[in-house]
């Protein structure tokens, strides 16, 4: 697990307050670096460095998941006025991709889509959690309004998975297939069940969510 | 038990309180408790044998339950309880049933130590895909088996061709026709009687719960299952559940499956948070026995050393302080076919006789694939019954869970799912091939070298 070392004391704070969780602080110093005018970029890095050190934590379980929403809730608190900044400056931290959430049908366990969720955005994409229980026709209403690039299907239950059928389906059905990746994860999920039904990604975990919705996004 | 409509109303009018805030609450009160009583899992000790800490659980649950209470998501409303009520409800819950019919009916004990019972051993795969084509013989492998007590049906996933779906016209289907199938399986087996723990398993919803509350699909010498939402939650499909056991009197039994490094913390956080859920659902319920199904965040199976140990501290807690008739799952990352999922068997059936459970069987592949057979349910079996006549004491026990674990636990990053049951079985006559025999000799000769001693 990788600890980071700052140069600047006070983004050291900040990174520490990031890993540390249990201080609410590190929007308080993110607004006090940004009022000694220390760069905007630098403070966002020291905030994602923190969160994703949170989430290395997690995975190895020497944190849990109320920490890590906490975490991610802490990092959305200073980006509200961060972004600001970048955007006075034209400056982007470059969001990696726009992805919608969802349990299948008649799914309604929650944690692993909760974890995923807060995993990806710790890793700059921008999450739109639609929930559990979903119907595959407003999955794919929203991906098209939040001008989605992943659609990204949640299931423990065996019973459910023919819903994820449903939706492929129906993408192509709407003409939009093309428009979407669209990956599974969850506990009934299997990489041949993927396949079987021509999703384009099977995520195991969310650290390899992360990983196969970069590499499906970079090669979009 | 306490009048049910106390339950719902309770369900309708309690506090209200948002999800988020509750699981927020709930983290914040397991991790307050476990620092309290200083709760520590130690990776080195699997099996516990620390009366303190197992008391300290017991307490530390018992103030949690009391703290939460269990929250209905379809109402937002907290069904609490106070202290009073739920000791009563512990103290009134069956102790001991017969569960099944005539020669084939077993009991099913509320395990202390040293009260001279083995556990009652469940065999079957819950939560596994099946086929039309292969469910009966997967389920006749397990009848056969003639130390399995108990019998659990893996779940149909399509009928004529067609994909079961949650909440969907064919759960119904599906439920009834696993258990005529689980039924057929036991006859064939000349062990009609048998008890069918958690019937209904191809159905996610009450549909299927309802579909077979009928002396010919679920008699009322067999049970069904009602989970407890992870963490400490409730729905009104849960009691819907509940309110055709309390006029249909098949026997019923809680499911309560925290989530290590979930809402309630690391291990220390979800063995209070089982035991809290056990407790919930013994009060809100009224079920007459207990499924633990702690799940490992990143790795599901209840064989890693975070959720046996969960299992072995909640099983010593109970036992001593308020027995219930507790089924540990006991599910493998391997499958059949392979060492390694008799390695994970092992372990498993050690430590849990070794902490006063019974199981409620094997779960193959955390059942995703329908890879599992009648021969590592024999295996655990056997494991349970030399611990038990071996006397291990919790030391011995957990040494042999520490060197089987060394086994299999590479597994965990790089699965070995085995082979489908048509390619370890022979599925006409229903006996093993001789490839997956000699693996399960090989496994048995080295597990009895490490110091277990096997009847036969």
């Amino acid at each position: 697990m990788e600890y980071y070392k700052f140069e600047n004391p006070l983004l050291q704070e900040i990174y520490n307050a990031m890993v540390e969780i249990d201080s609410d602080n590190a929007p308080a110093l993110a607004k006090k670096a940004l009022q000694n005018e220390v760069d905007v970029l630098q403070i966002v890095d020291a905030l994602t460095k923190g969160i994703n050190t949170v989430g290395d934590r997690f995975e190895a379980m020497e944190c849990f998941l109320p920490e890590l929403i906490i975490a991610a809730g802490l990092m959305n608190e200073a980006m509200e006025f961060l972004r600001p900044e970048l955007d006075k400056r034209d400056l982007s931290v470059g969001a990696s991709g726009t992805i919608v959430v969802a349990n299948l049908q008649g799914d309604i366990h929650d944690i692993g889509r909760n974890i995923a969720t807060v995993m990806l955005q710790a890793s700059g994409f921008v999450v739109h959690d639609l929930g559990h229980d979903v119907k595959p026709d407003l999955i794919i209403d929203k991906a098209v309004e939040l001008k989605a690039d992943v659609i990204g299907l949640s299931s423990l239950l065996t019973t459910s998975l023919p819903y994820a059928k449903d939706t492929i389906n129906l993408l192509k059905e709407r003409g939009l297939r093309e428009k979407f990746k669209v990956v599974m994860g969850g506990a009934a999920v299997t990489p041949d069940y993927c396949t079987s039904i021509q999703a384009d990604g099977y995520c195991k975990d969310a650290a390899q969510g992360i990983k196969v919705i970069s590499s499906l996004i970079s090669g979009k | 038990m306490f009048n049910f409509y106390e339950i719902l109303r309770r369900a309708e009018e309690g506090p209200y309180m948002k999800e988020n805030d509750f699981d927020m609450k709930l983290f914040k009160t397991a991790t307050n408790l476990g620092k309290e009583y200083s709760l520590k899992f130690d990776r080195d000790v699997i099996v516990t044998a620390d009366d303190k800490m197992a008391d300290a659980v017991f307490e530390g649950g018992m103030r949690l339950a009391i703290e939460m209470g269990m929250l209905s998501v379809s109402t937002l409303r907290l069904i609490q309880f106070n202290e009073a009520e739920l000791r009563l409800a512990l103290k009134v819950a069956p102790k001991e049933m017969l569960l099944g019919a005539g020669k084939d009916a077993r009991t099913m004990r509320a395990r202390t130590f040293g009260n001279g019972h083995p556990m009652t051993v469940c065999g079957g795969c819950p939560g596994t895909p099946l086929s039309e084509d292969e469910f009966l013989p997967v389920m006749m492998s397990y009848a056969k088996e003639p130390l399995i007590d108990i019998i659990i049906s893996g779940s149909l996933t399509r009928i004529e061709g067609m994909d079961v779906r949650t909440n969907g016209p064919l759960e119904i289907r599906a439920s009834r026709q696993e258990m005529l199938w689980v039924r057929e399986a036991l006859e064939r087996a000349g062990r009609p009687g048998m008890h069918i723990y958690a019937s209904g398993e191809s159905s996610a919803t009450e549909l299927g719960t309802l579909a077979i509350a009928n002396e010919h699909y679920m008699r009322t010498t067999d049970s069904h299952m009602i989970p407890v939402l992870s963490e400490l939650k409730t729905d009104n499909a849960r009691l819907s559940r509940v309110m055709t056991g309390y006029e249909y009197p098949a026997f019923t039994t809680s499911l309560v499956n925290p989530i290590i490094g979930g809402f309630a913390g690391g291990p220390t956080g979800a063995a209070l948070a089982l035991a809290a859920g056990i407790i919930l659902a013994t009060a809100a319920y009224a079920v007459d026995m207990h499924c633990l199904h702690p799940i490992h965040n990143k790795y599901i199976s209840v064989s890693t050393k975070e959720a046996m140990w969960v299992d072995s501290i909640v099983g010593r807690a109970f036992a001593r302080n308020a027995p219930l008739a507790l089924l540990a799952d006991a599910w493998t990352t391997a499958g059949a076919g392979t060492a390694a999922i008799l390695y994970e068997t092992a372990a498993l059936a050690i430590a849990q006789e070794s902490s006063a459970l019974n199981t409620d069987s094997l779960g193959a592949t955390n059942g995703v694939y329908p890879n599992c057979s009648g021969l590592e349910a024999r295996f655990f079996a056997e494991c349970v019954h030399a611990a038990f006549n071996q006397k291990l004491s919790p030391g011995q026990a957990n040494s042999l869970v520490l060197q089987l674990f060394d086994k299999y636990k590479d597994g965990f990053e790089n699965p070995d799912y085995g082979l489908p049951f048509s390619q370890v079985y022979d599925p006409r006559k229903i006996v093993p091939t001789q490839t997956w025999l000699d693996i399960y000799h090989r496994v048995k000769d080295e597990v009895a070298g490490m110091g277990l001693n096997f009847i036969t």
